[in-house]
């Protein structure tokens, strides 16, 4: 597999890892419950998680970093919320270390893709 | 899968330990995570009674391990207890988050060593606990160091061709981290 392949791949994994992360809207997962995912968080998962998708789909980076934005952004409105006391996403601090992985990962895909062109494979990278 | 340093095995032996190793470093991801959400802010449980991340530093005087780490808890720590909560909570959750995706592993394992040395200063003596969990906790992060366990399923396996080929003072140092 090319290098610029790779990452398409890591891409792609990363979102599926954000629409697994609905299996944590179950609360009989107990001790298990790694991290709290419902209300708007749960549109966060999926809505970004299919956009990561097609971005990995399409070895489009660009969108994946627009994604992982999206995810930082998320996470720091979680951060918010917890500190002041609400509740806004239906979400925990776990979910905001969750969304932190997946943003932060993303961003250095786009990141290294762009600053290291001469790797890829095919253009407009 | 990995561009360097691939473990010693061959074949599809090869193949199943570096999966083996991506599952071990997801599994200390997520117990970073998971144990993210009760370091909550802006009070960390300080107050009366103490709660959390609060009652649990406290124990490294009220229980204590070591004389001079204690002497630090109780005149450093405790007094500037919102600072002290806010560092644990980035530290944490910057743990769980870039060991979930194998991002600049081998620096973030270290981290988990000092900060798996730091909770077990504060809580090994405190009731119920099991001195072999701190020293689990020491000892897998020491395998993720030793394993670059990001280069097997994780970002640093797959991004560091690219820093390689990049000159640069900031290359040279992903390539060390990761």
């Amino acid at each position: 597999m090319s290098a610029a392949g790779r990452i398409d791949r890591a891409v792609l994994g990363i979102g599926v890892a954000s629409l697994a992360s609905v299996v944590f809207v179950v609360e009989d997962l107990g001790d298990f419950r790694f991290m709290r995912v419902g209300g708007g968080s749960l549109l966060v998962a999926i809505g970004l998680g299919l956009l990561v998708i097609v971005a990995g789909w399409l070895g489009n980076v660009v969108l994946a970093g627009v994604a992982g934005a999206g995810f930082l952004l998320a996470a720091l409105i979680q951060l918010i919320s917890t500190a002041t006391g609400n509740d806004w996403l239906g979400a925990n601090l776990s979910t905001m270390s969750f969304w932190l992985g997946l943003g932060a990962g993303l961003l250095v895909c786009t990141t290294t893709a762009l600053l290291a062109p001469h790797m890829t494979t095919e253009g407009h990278r | 899968m990995t561009a360097d340093s691939p473990p010693q095995a061959t074949g599809p032996g090869r193949v199943h330990s570096a999966w083996l190793l991506a599952l071990a470093r997801v599994g200390v991801a997520l117990m970073w995570i998971d144990n993210t959400s009760w370091k909550q802010p802006p009070d960390f449980g300080e107050g009366d009674p103490p709660r959390m991340l609060y009652r649990w530093t406290l124990m490294g005087v009220e229980h204590e391990v070591l004389r001079p780490y204690a002497w630090f808890v109780e005149t450093v720590v405790l007094p500037n207890f919102t600072v002290f909560g806010w560092l644990v909570l980035i530290v944490e959750a910057s743990l769980g988050a870039f060991l979930l995706v194998g991002l600049f592993t081998r620096a973030f394992a270290l981290v988990g060593l000092g900060q798996s040395v730091a909770i077990a200063l504060s809580t090994l003596n405190a009731p119920h606990e099991w001195y072999w969990a701190y020293l689990l906790m020491f000892l897998v992060h020491l395998m993720l160091f030793a394993t670059a366990a990001g280069r097997y399923g994780g970002l640093d396996g797959v991004l560091r061709p690219y820093w390689r080929r990049c000159d640069g003072r900031l290359a040279r140092v992903l390539m060390r981290v990761s």
